[in-house]
This record gives structure tokens, C-alpha cells and sequence, in this order.
């Protein structure tokens, strides 16, 4: 199966890695490697820790869960490349501003940042999206209704309206510091309906799986 | 045996008006003073060097001395050895060659790490071969040097950061805004600082260029000069919500541009970064404009103190480009040894070839042999002779840590087969 969900978090490094080689050259990046490096291996240890999640029921509906969870992860990918090229910038932004340049000779210029994290929010929103309407349209036609009172999906939507408000500033002109500064919180909502939910109320196929039960 | 040397004179031993004196001003002039060494015939290879922190000229000649290089010198400039040789440095051997290296490296700059130097290197260099003063010996020093250059400049950060206000300030720019080529720069003021700074930024790409003046003509003539558009000075703060790079260097006493004006502007621009620079003393901008969101404010204390630390920086590299610069020398000065042994080693095998050839007359006179048997016994002897000499002549051309043991062996091995001295 494409995407054993055991290793989700190490095909997220691998999709992380794959958009920003993609970008590499097309932003003339310099200095930006290291980070992105250190997010992949962060998510390939991750994807060693158990997951308790039920490879047989995903195997029930091959075409359902293979593009709806890479068409999310892609999209995370997106996100998670915005999230480091903001905090790369704010980073950046503070030592121009205090005139410490030092170290900063390494890193690519603000402007290459701010231009990878539009980059990743089009590529993450744009994946994101159908991501989560397929995973909408499979619960509907197994389950026959939305999983709203699942904490991951309500998160879930949360995030994608978060950043469907932080795409329409984009568009409309937002630069810099105040975009880098909503791409990290952004993050941080997306990581918690992520992870941290899985923690609270246990899996989000373990939900799935109960309601379909019921 | 060639011997090289150099005598010179640099920023550091000479003033300016003892450095006219030897320079050569323009290649006419240079070629002209190679074409007579050469016909003089004094030195066998001369390469001349000269550009404004300094003249030298390096020699290759069996009679090498400072005396030889001061008439000269002489010959060339009319300047006598008196009246210049407590500015002068005369080096040979090794220590030329270090020097030649220490400055291809950019280490005897007055600004270490100036990329210029290696350019004027490899121009002397090529005006001395188009002469013919150049013969192997040069040739090699040289393509070396060359090497050295640009090994220092690529393993070291000698010369990293710009250490000109100028220059620092459109590094910054480029650290802001990556490509300059799309921004917007208001130059305000039309100084001398103003032109210097906007020349600068013109060469990294930035197109547009708005100058305003308080003077309206003067501001005109700033504009045609580098090409950008006049605006009145009354509009600057309107502009501000379009510049990328604000350039202020006025001669106002009380500052002209405040937080509150670019606060204002600040709405407008959504976020994007805004480059101040504020050349003028006193400071034509209120400092406080730093704190705002997006801004980022340079004042000419700021810059300097960035180029500061870019030319401590280049000093600290500049140590390790010595220990560079030391293997370097060590290895061409083995190189350079080892010519010393090439005249033991061509008689050693002239001795060893005259004797193998009369062995071999000897040998076919009183035998018959066809053709083909002749050149078997041919093969046999020479192949002979190769191998008796073959660990010889490893060990000689491995001598060349120092002179003395390359000088003792050579006359050792003279010794024992009986070869006339050179």
C-alpha cells in the first residue's frame, strides 16, 4: 500500500525534502538546506515511535486512503516548509534589525524567505484542500456523515480556515515579518490536530473505525 | 645557477611621492623597459610589476644581487640606489618567492583581501610574456603564484564582507532583498555620498532611482548624472510607501524624516521591508524609526561598524592564509631545489651512456651478429644501465628538503664517478 500509516511521519520528511529541492532552484536558496535536513530527520525518528493505527481497515478502501492522506501531507509538507522559512526569517529579521550580522552571512536573503514561505502555503493550501474534502467524501460514503465530533477533524477545518485567512493576505499584499509570524502559529494549530490530538482522544482511524462500528 | 630576486617598494616602505618615481604609468611605458632588459641581456627573465601601492621587479639571473637590480632600476627611471634604497626591499631565493606569494594572496594589500591584485599580477605577467622577459622559471613561479591566489581566496574568508560603508550597505540591501534589480531606491540629498552610494547600487542592478534635493537644480544634475528621475523634496514622504531603500545624506542639522512619517507609510506597504540608510551627520533620521515593524535603519556608525567587523574578520583569515601561503612556498622551493640537482643527473647519465656505447662497440667488433641480434644485446645493455642507475636517481631527486643536502650529494656523486664540477 502507498502509505503505511506507521510511516507517515518519515513520507512527510521525504515530501518536505522532495518540495524543497523542488524550490531550491527556483528560488536561487542558499543556507536553507541544514534546516529542512534537521525537520526530515525530526520526522523520520518520529515515524519509529509505535502507532497503533489499523493497517487492515485502511486496506478496506485503497484508493480513498491513499489520496487523501497524501494529498494531506502534501499539504503539511507545504505548510511545514512555510513554518521554517518564516521562523528562518523572523530569526534573520531580528539580527539585520539589532545590526549582529554575524552568522546571518549563511543564511539566504529575507526576500528568498518570504518568497519560499508563499511557495509553501500555495503548495500546502492547494494539497491540503482536496486533501481534506476527499476525507470528507470517504467518511460521507462509508460512515454517511461527517465525524464532526472528532477533535482532529473539527482542528482540521479550523486550520484550513486559518489558512485559507492567511492565503486571501497573502494575495492581497502581506509581506514579511506579520505573514512569517501567522505561518508559525499557523503551524502550531495544524501540528496539534496533527499530533497532539492522537494523544488526547486517541487515533484518528481508531475514531473512524468506532463510528463505523456503531 | 638562476637565482631569483626581487627588489620593490610598497605602501608600507615608501610614500607616495617615492612610488612615483618608479612607477611605470601606462604598458607603453612597460613594454618599452622590458624590450631594452631584454636586449641588455643582464638578467635572464624580468617581469615587472607595478600598480598604485607598488613596484617591483622580479629577476631570474646566475649573478643575482640588490647592486645588479638597483642599476636597474637606474637604467629605467633615472633614480639612483641612494636616493631610493631605504624604501626598497631586496629579496632572493625563498623569500622572494614568499613574498610573490604573500602578495598574490592579497596579504601585503593596503585593504587585505582586495580582489584587484591578482588581475594585476596576471596583466604583468602577460605583458612580460608578449616581451619574451619571461622564460620557464617565471613561468612556473608565476602560474604558481596564480594558483596560490586563488587558493587563499577560496579556502579562506579573506575576502568576505564588504569593508566600505558603501559596500556594506548595498550587502545589506542584498541581504534584505535579495535581488535588487526590481527595487526601489530614493536617493534624498545630492552629495557627493549620495553619488557614490547610488553608483554603487546602480552597478548591483537597481533600476529605479528617485533623487530628491532640496535644491531642485542640483537634484536634476544628480539624476542625469546616474541616471534616475528628479522628484521634489516635498513629495519624499509620499514616496515612502513605494521605495524599498531610502539613501539620506544631507547636510540638514535637525533630522528631516521621522518615526511618525514612515509609521504613516507603514499601512500602506503591507508588511514589505524597508530599507533606511541615513549617511549624513548629524543624522537625517530619528533612530526610533528602527523600532518600527519592517524597518530596518542604518546609520553611517552602524555601517562602520559592520565593515569593522568584516576587516577583523579578513585579519584573523589572513593567519590562516599565511600557513597557506608557508606550504605553498615550501613546495615550490623543493620544486626549485630539485633544478639544482638536474645538472648531476643529466652528467651522471652522459657519463653512464658513453660508457655503455663503447662497452657495446667493443663487444660487436668481435662478433657477427644479424641485425636483429644486434638490437636484442642493444636492449640488454641499455635495459642494464637503466636499472643500475634507476635508485640512484631516486634518491638524488629526493633531496630537496634543503640546499645544503641537495648541494652535499650532488658533489658526493661527483665524487664517486669521477664528473667534472659545473
Amino acid at each position: 500500500m502507498l502509505f503505511e500509516p506507521k510511516k507517515t511521519s518519515w513520507n512527510l520528511g521525504l515530501i518536505l525534502g522532495g518540495l524543497y529541492l523542488f524550490l531550491k532552484g527556483k528560488l536561487k536558496l542558499k543556507g536553507f538546506g541544514g534546516i529542512i535536513a534537521l525537520f526530515a530527520f525530526i520526522l523520520t525518528v518520529l515515524s519509529y515511535f509505535p502507532d497503533s493505527l489499523d493497517i487492515k481497515e485502511l486496506a478496506l478502501h485503497p484508493v480513498w486512503s491513499s489520496s487523501h492522506v497524501l494529498l494531506c501531507f502534501i499539504g503539511i509538507g507545504g505548510f511545514s516548509l512555510s513554518f521554517s522559512a518564516g521562523l528562518i526569517y523572523l530569526l534573520e529579521e531580528e539580527k539585520i534589525k539589532n545590526k549582529k550580522l554575524g552568522a546571518s552571512k549563511l543564511l539566504p536573503s529575507l526576500d528568498a524567505l518570504d518568497r519560499l514561505n508563499h511557495y509553501g502555503l500555495f503548495i500546502g493550501f492547494s494539497s491540503f484542500t482536496p486533501g481534506i474534502i476527499l476525507g470528507g467524501l470517504w467518511a460521507l460514503s462509508v460512515l454517511g456523515k461527517l465525524p464532526w465530533e472528532e477533535p482532529k477533524v473539527l482542528l482540521s477545518m479550523l486550520s484550513w480556515l486559518y489558512y485559507s485567512l492567511l492565503i486571501w493576505g497573502r494575495v492581497s499584499g502581506w509581506r514579511g515579518k506579520r505573514v512569517a509570524r501567522l505561518s508559525i502559529i499557523g503551524f502550531g494549530i495544524l501540528m496539534v490536530s496533527y499530533l497532539g490530538v492522537n494523544f488526547l482522544s486517541g487515533s484518528h482511524l481508531s475514531h473512524f473505525i468506532q463510528t463505523r462500528l456503531q | 645557477m638562476r637565482e631569483i630576486g626581487l627588489l620593490g617598494l610598497n605602501h608600507k616602505s615608501a610614500p607616495l611621492e617615492i612610488r612615483e618615481k618608479l612607477a611605470f604609468v601606462n604598458l607603453k611605458e612597460l613594454k618599452k623597459a622590458l624590450s631594452l632588459l631584454k636586449r641588455d641581456r643582464i638578467l635572464k627573465e624580468v617581469l615587472i610589476l607595478s600598480t598604485c601601492n607598488r613596484v617591483e621587479l622580479y629577476a631570474v639571473s646566475s649573478r643575482i644581487s640588490d647592486i645588479l637590480l638597483f642599476e636597474v632600476f637606474e637604467k629605467l627611471k633615472g633614480v639612483s640606489s641612494e636616493e631610493i634604497s631605504p624604501f626598497c626591499y631586496f629579496k632572493v631565493g625563498q623569500e622572494a618567492v614568499r613574498h610573490l606569494f604573500i602578495v598574490a594572496s592579497s596579504l601585503d594589500s593596503m585593504v587585505i583581501g582586495e580582489p584587484q591584485i591578482l588581475g594585476q599580477l596576471k596583466e604583468a605577467y602577460e605583458v612580460a610574456l608578449e616581451e619574451g622577459t619571461v622564460g620557464f622559471f617565471l613561468h612556473r613561479l608565476f602560474q604558481r603564484a596564480f594558483f596560490v591566489g586563488k587558493k587563499v581566496r577560496r579556502e579562506t574568508g579573506i575576502g568576505d564582507g564588504a569593508i566600505s560603508v558603501s559596500y556594506v550597505a548595498v550587502e545589506l540591501a542584498r541581504k534584505i532583498f535579495g535581488d535588487l534589480e526590481n527595487k526601489r531606491i530614493i536617493i534624498v540629498g545630492a552629495g557627493e555620498m549620495c553619488e557614490l552610494a547610488a553608483r554603487h547600487f546602480r552597478s548591483h542592478g537597481v533600476k529605479e532611482i528617485m533623487v530628491a534635493n532640496r535644491t531642485w537644480q542640483r537634484g536634476v544634475e544628480l539624476a542625469s548624472k546616474i541616471g534616475g528621475t528628479p522628484i521634489p523634496f516635498e513629495e519624499i514622504k509620499e514616496r515612502f510607501k513605494e521605495a524599498d531603500i531610502i539613501l539620506s545624506s544631507t547636510g540638514a542639522s535637525r533630522p528631516l524624516i521621522f518615526k511618525e512619517d514612515v509609521k504613516k507609510a507603514l499601512k500602506y506597504r503591507k508588511g514589505k521591508p524597508l530599507f533606511i540608510i541615513d549617511l549624513a551627520v548629524p543624522r537625517d533620521v530619528e533612530p526610533e524609526v528602527n523600532e518600527l515593524d519592517g524597518v530596518f535603519l542604518y546609520d553611517i556608525d552602524d555601517l562602520k561598524q559592520v565593515a569593522q567587523e568584516h576587516a577583523n574578520n579578513r585579519l584573523n583569515e589572513a593567519e590562516r592564509a599565511k600557513e597557506l601561503v608557508e606550504e605553498e612556498v615550501e613546495k615550490f622551493m623543493s620544486w626549485y631545489r630539485s633544478l639544482e640537482i638536474v645538472p648531476t643527473i643529466k652528467d651522471l647519465r652522459e657519463w653512464a651512456e658513453a660508457l655503455r656505447k663503447s662497452e657495446m662497440e667493443r663487444v660487436l667488433r668481435g662478433l657477427s651478429l644479424d641485425e636483429r641480434e644486434k638490437q636484442k644485446v642493444e636492449l640488454l645493455s641499455k635495459r642494464l644501465m637503466n636499472k643500475f642507475l634507476h635508485p640512484l636517481l631516486v634518491f638524488l631527486k629526493g633531496q630537496t628538503r634543503d640546499e645544503d643536502s641537495v648541494k652535499e650529494y650532488s658533489e658526493l656523486i661527483r665524487c664517486i664517478f669521477g664528473l667534472e664540477d659545473q
